[in-house]
């Protein structure tokens, strides 16, 4: 009888202390989201040249000053006279395929227009973040004012930032 | 730390489950005698966990879990065990998000004593198991009011999935103490590691709860507290 209430107290004890352990490792559950929900095609400028030795195309980054740029349908510019050698802009998340159209302003008064052909894709994060769109890109326009041509460089856009897209000033 | 924790328990547990047959052969010519005068039915246990119980009414009212458990004993050194339930939840995100599902589960398994048992023991005998279960569950489940704002370009979607039918696998690995405490009654606990085997791809639409599992995550611990009867 004795030995049987010892066995009684050591499960007990040993179950209390293992319970109080697993409701204290249960209270650290952590309901925010701490996850990047950001979604930005990166687009990077390049000036191409022709070298005089090799006579082949040469791309190097270069900075442009005072640049502002817009998404057009919106009065929000994503940035303002700055100086950069690349800009992240959004694209529209609701639907499933879309057109972005973006709005350049270099320090000369040049303007160009950017268009983005691209599919929305739905990607679950976790309850605690819900819900993104990523994108898909498919066609990019420019309307040649400056910026002369471009390369997709990496068609998916998700939250970790890339170069997507090469925007190249010919000299 | 945390991530310590789990490998030193779980590298522990693997340990124990390893070490035993080897022992187990060890004195096996000197136990042979004995060993064949123990027969191979000693008795099946019935029980169920009470910790789901208890979670759901202090710790976690978004979850509820029923189980039982049968366990047979086979010369009182191999313990094969069917567990079988029906598990839910239902919860809201901070940023309310709605996610519900229910449904059935099953586990197979064995568990072995950790200890060699003693000349004269028997099942009454204090009981310290390790032992490897698989489990499954095939159920439907809901996310609801997921909303993507789109904070540059303006506007809201609401997002629902209903009824989204999955089967998970899992494996998990336990240990614990069981005994008698009155005549044919047992208790016992056990802490288990459990691993899913069917991980969700990123982006996919995942399961927040998995019934039998728990909340869905890659690896998890758990606890559980019996109560059973043994027909002998």
């Amino acid at each position: 009888m004795k030995r049987k209430q010892q066995k009684l107290n050591t499960l007990f004890f040993s179950a209390i202390v293992l319970a109080l352990f697993f409701a204290f490792t249960a209270c650290q559950t952590d309901e925010t989201c701490r996850q990047s929900k950001k979604v930005e095609v990166g687009m990077a400028f390049y000036l191409d040249t022709i070298n005089a030795t090799t006579k082949r195309w040469v791309e190097t980054k270069i900075s442009l000053e005072k640049l502002s740029v817009h998404g057009i349908g919106t009065d929000s510019l994503l940035y303002r006279e700055k100086t950069v050698n690349h800009i992240r802009v959004p694209l529209k998340q609701l639907g499933e395929a879309q057109t972005c159209q973006f709005n350049l302003n270099f320090a000369n008064q040049v303007q160009d227009t950017i268009t983005v052909v691209y599919q929305n894709k739905l990607e679950f994060l976790s309850m605690e973040c819900g819900s993104i769109r990523t994108h898909i890109i498919d066609t990019v326009y420019t309307s040649g004012h400056f910026i002369d041509s471009i390369t997709i460089v990496n068609r998916n856009v998700n939250t970790q930032y890339v170069e997507n897209i090469k925007l190249h000033h010919i000299k | 730390m945390w991530k310590i924790l789990n490998y030193i328990i779980l590298s522990s547990l693997l340990c124990i489950i390893g070490i035993q047959p080897v022992a187990a052969q060890s004195d096996e010519k000197k136990e042979t005698a004995k060993k064949d005068s123990i027969g191979l039915w000693q008795g099946i246990l019935v029980e169920t966990d009470l910790v789901p119980l208890v979670q759901t009414a202090i710790v976690n009212k978004d979850i509820f879990r029923f189980q039982g458990n049968v366990q047979v004993n086979l010369k009182n050194k191999y313990f094969p065990t069917l567990e079988a339930g029906f598990a839910g939840a239902k919860k809201s995100s901070a940023e309310d998000v709605q996610f519900k599902t229910y449904g059935l589960f099953g586990k197979v398994g064995i568990d072995i004593p950790v200890f060699k048992p003693k000349d004269k023991s028997t099942q009454e005998s204090n009981l310290f198991l390790a032992g490897i279960r698989l489990g499954m569950s095939h159920f439907n489940y809901s996310l609801n009011n997921l909303t993507i704002t789109d904070g540059y370009w303006g506007g809201t979607e609401p997002i629902n999935f209903d009824k989204i039918a999955t089967t998970k696998f899992w494996f998990e690995i336990n240990a614990g103490i069981r005994v008698e405490v009155f005549k044919n009654i047992f208790m016992g606990w056990n802490i288990k590691n459990r691993h899913l085997i069917n991980k969700a791809k990123p982006g996919e639409i995942a399961p927040w709860y998995i019934p039998g599992y728990g909340i869905g995550k890659d690896s998890d611990w758990g606890f559980s507290y019996t109560l059973g009867y043994r027909f002998k």
